[in-house]
């Protein structure tokens, strides 16, 4: 007879290759030149990034709308032309933005005025979609239709980031590149060679496995640096020279690289479910997460972490977990607006006092949407809403769709759009499809099989794969190789694999789906 | 040797044997948690990295097992908050194990132990799987031992009903 222990063991398979910890050793050093650039690339969303709406995908396709007309969204479902079962009726009352006022007022007491969140809810008291973003000075300047953003950094340093591509369509495979200005970091910790420009010394370091290319130019209080992929040696010193430029507040349009010009790329570390901000010296970075969600018991009972302690945070009660020596850093994690902050430094060997995490929370202001939005001024994000509609129009959608899950921040790049839209449809088929069984309504059950069937041919769907495929093409980033037919079976097979509702909900639950796995 | 006992006696130089020992366990265990093979490889890659850049301290542990198979039921517990966003769209896998000796009966102990509360599968996977003790279990539920106890009763008896299975009480 078996015992409880030989049955599960039979879950061990006999021919998975374990990785040697070279090989592991390897991941952790492309991850570690990826997550430079990572790093500023989620300072670069200091612009766009904690935004906390997408209502402009559904909204009238040339801009966002604001939280009023997302809740009549909310409660009557998409457009005219968006719902098929919606009444049709237009209500926006004004009865609905009582709190939208008194959030924008509470905006511009917490900021003294001096942000423009607190000044566009004087201006435009109905736009109250806000965004987390840390104080400035955060500027702005855009060269020649091409988007730059310097000094972003606070507290206590300096960033700012150039992002290059050859291929804005497809942003993520082109050569991307990021420049930015690090304060009391040394050279030495580069390893490379020096390439003397114009009277400069410029450090250069390639890394042939992950075809990555570093640039390095010391100048004044800190180091300016080009980390690319597909980039060559000279352009990544150009990048460099052109950045240490840029700072003195140099003109950058003629210092570009020819064949290359500025946008914003996509954030390789963002999820479905929340965002994320890096700023901070190099060996002080506080990352800022969000997450539409209340705060996780599950963070606080974490075997590592500390007692957590109760802290009075933006005017509301949150929770600091000390810094467990090894384990995991402090956090600092509150709730506000229907989220989950989580303040925390992206170096757990560092400790940080609660005072600080505290004071770095307070000091967070609220910026609107379309004050983000236009300070952004990116060329993807000024056509996304009509993307998005484009997409939505031609897909069939649930009676009474609800496109407030929509809004998990301002996706930067068509992959992240199409990626967010088509798993957003997808969950909400999924939970057409258990609603439909719930009642034992056969036709409509039928209806969602019909249209979940037809996913791979959904619009978005389409365009989705594009992008992962040319992703895997290029090996940037996904070493499988899901293909279109892949795909399309995988598909085909979930239809006839999941049966029971238990089975559909942990599925939907794996995905990131907003619903409970009954117990 | 038992896999807890071999591993207390890890010593400096192997890392190579402690992963190549363990590897195949530690996918079981979170097949078992994910209910997905590929995704099971890829959260037992993603603790190995924890594994190898916390070397120095897991070498001095008495049971880095223990250590790892927490490390990698947390992986699995926020699996879903990490997957970039490019990577969702081929990780949509249902359950699916793929090779194995006995296919239709290994498919159906995933299918009952996904069907396990949350809780109890973890409990159930660290004690009879991971062969943690229930102290060790607790502690990496952050629970208390007689929490673990109870958790891991209950995923048997509804083992044992699911599965239709008479099973030997040796390990519970």
């Amino acid at each position: 007879m078996p015992t409880i222990d030989d049955l599960l063991n039979t879950a061990n398979p006999a021919e998975a290759i374990p990785p040697s910890t070279e090989q592991l050793r390897g991941i952790i050093g492309r991850r570690r030149a990826r997550r430079r650039q990572a790093i500023v690339t989620g300072t670069a969303v200091v612009v766009a990034l904690l935004v906390v709406g997408v209502a402009g995908l559904v909204g009238s396709g040339n801009g966002f709308v604001d939280e009023q007309q997302i809740d009549a969204v909310g409660e009557k479902g998409l457009d005219e032309g968006l719902r098929p079962d919606a009444d049709g009726a237009s209500d926006d009352d004004p009865s609905d933005t009582d709190a939208d006022e008194a959030v924008a007022v509470e905006t511009a007491e917490s900021t003294d005025g001096s942000e423009s969140g607190g000044q566009e809810s004087e201006t435009s008291p109905s736009a109250t979609r806000w965004f987390l973003v840390p104080p400035g000075p955060t500027e702005l300047r855009f060269i020649s239709d091409q988007h730059l953003d310097l000094d972003t950094v606070q507290p206590g340093g300096r960033l700012g980031l150039i992002t290059l591509t050859t291929d804005v369509s497809d942003p993520v495979t082109a050569g991307l590149a990021v420049v930015y200005h690090l304060e009391d970091t040394g050279l030495s910790v580069f390893r490379g060679r020096n390439v003397t420009v114009d009277g400069r010394v410029v450090r250069v370091e390639s890394d042939p496995a992950d075809d990555s290319v570093s640039a390095f130019v010391e100048s004044g209080p800190g180091i300016f640096a080009v980390i690319g992929s597909s980039l060559a040696e000279e352009q990544a010193i150009a990048l460099a020279l052109a950045a240490e430029l840029v700072d003195g507040q140099t003109d950058l349009s003629d210092r570009v690289p020819p064949g290359l010009r500025v946008v914003q790329p996509p954030d390789p570390q963002a999820t479905d479910h929340s965002s994320n901000i890096v700023w901070g010296p190099e060996n002080s970075r506080i990352e800022l997460w969000m997450r539409p969600a209340p705060i996780e018991e599950e963070v606080l009972n974490r075997r590592y972490a500390g007692a957590p302690e109760s802290v009075a945070v933006r005017a509301t009660d949150g929770v600091y977990v000390p810094f467990s020596p090894g384990q995991d850093p402090a956090m600092l994690l509150w709730e506000e607006d229907g989220y989950t902050f989580t303040l925390t430094t992206t170096d757990d060997r560092i400790p940080v006092e609660s005072e600080v995490l505290v004071e770095t929370a307070n000091a967070l202001v609220r910026l609107d949407q379309p004050a983000l939005v236009e300070r952004f001024d990116s060329p993807f994000m000024r056509r996304q809403a009509a993307t998005a509609q484009s997409w939505l129009e031609a897909t069939p959608l649930p009676a009474g769709f609800d496109p407030t899950p929509l809004i998990h921040g301002i996706p930067q790049s068509e992959l992240q759009l199409s990626s967010h839209i088509d798993w957003f449809l997808e969950c909400t088929w999924f939970a057409e499809w258990e609603a439909s069984i719930l009642t034992d309504d056969g036709p409509r059950r039928a209806a969602a099989e019909t249209v979940l069937a037809d996913r791979p041919a959904w619009p978005v769907t389409v365009v989705h794969l594009g992008i992962v495929d040319g992703i895997n093409r290029s090996n940037d980033r996904l070493e499988r190789t899901p293909t279109h037919a892949k795909y399309i079976a995988e598909q085909q097979r979930l239809m006839t694999t999941i049966v029971t509702l238990d089975q559909l909900a942990e599925l939907m639950t794996q995905y990131g789906c907003a619903f409970e796995v009954p117990e | 040797m038992d896999t807890a006992q071999q591993t207390r006696t890890m010593g400096v130089a192997d890392l190579d044997a402690f992963v190549a020992d363990n590897y195949r366990r530690l996918v079981g265990l979170l097949v078992l948690r994910a209910g997905d093979r590929h995704a099971a490889e890829e959260l037992a890659q993603e603790s190995l990295i924890k594994l190898v850049k916390h070397g120095e301290q897991v070498r001095v542990m008495d049971n880095p097992w223990a250590w790892l198979a927490t490390v990698a039921i947390n992986q699995s517990r926020s699996r879903w908050r990490r997957l970039l966003v490019a990577e969702r769209a081929v990780n949509r896998l249902p359950i699916s194990t793929e090779s194995g000796p006995d296919q239709e009966g290994l498919t159906e102990l995933l299918l009952v132990v996904a069907e396990l509360p949350e809780r109890q599968r973890t409990a159930l996977l660290l004690r009879h799987h991971a062969h943690l003790s229930v102290k060790e279990t607790a502690a990496a539920m952050g629970c208390a031992e007689g929490t673990v106890k109870s958790l891991t009763s209950r995923a048997v008896i509804r083992l044992r009903r699911d599965l239709n299975e008479e099973l030997d009480d040796a390990n519970d």
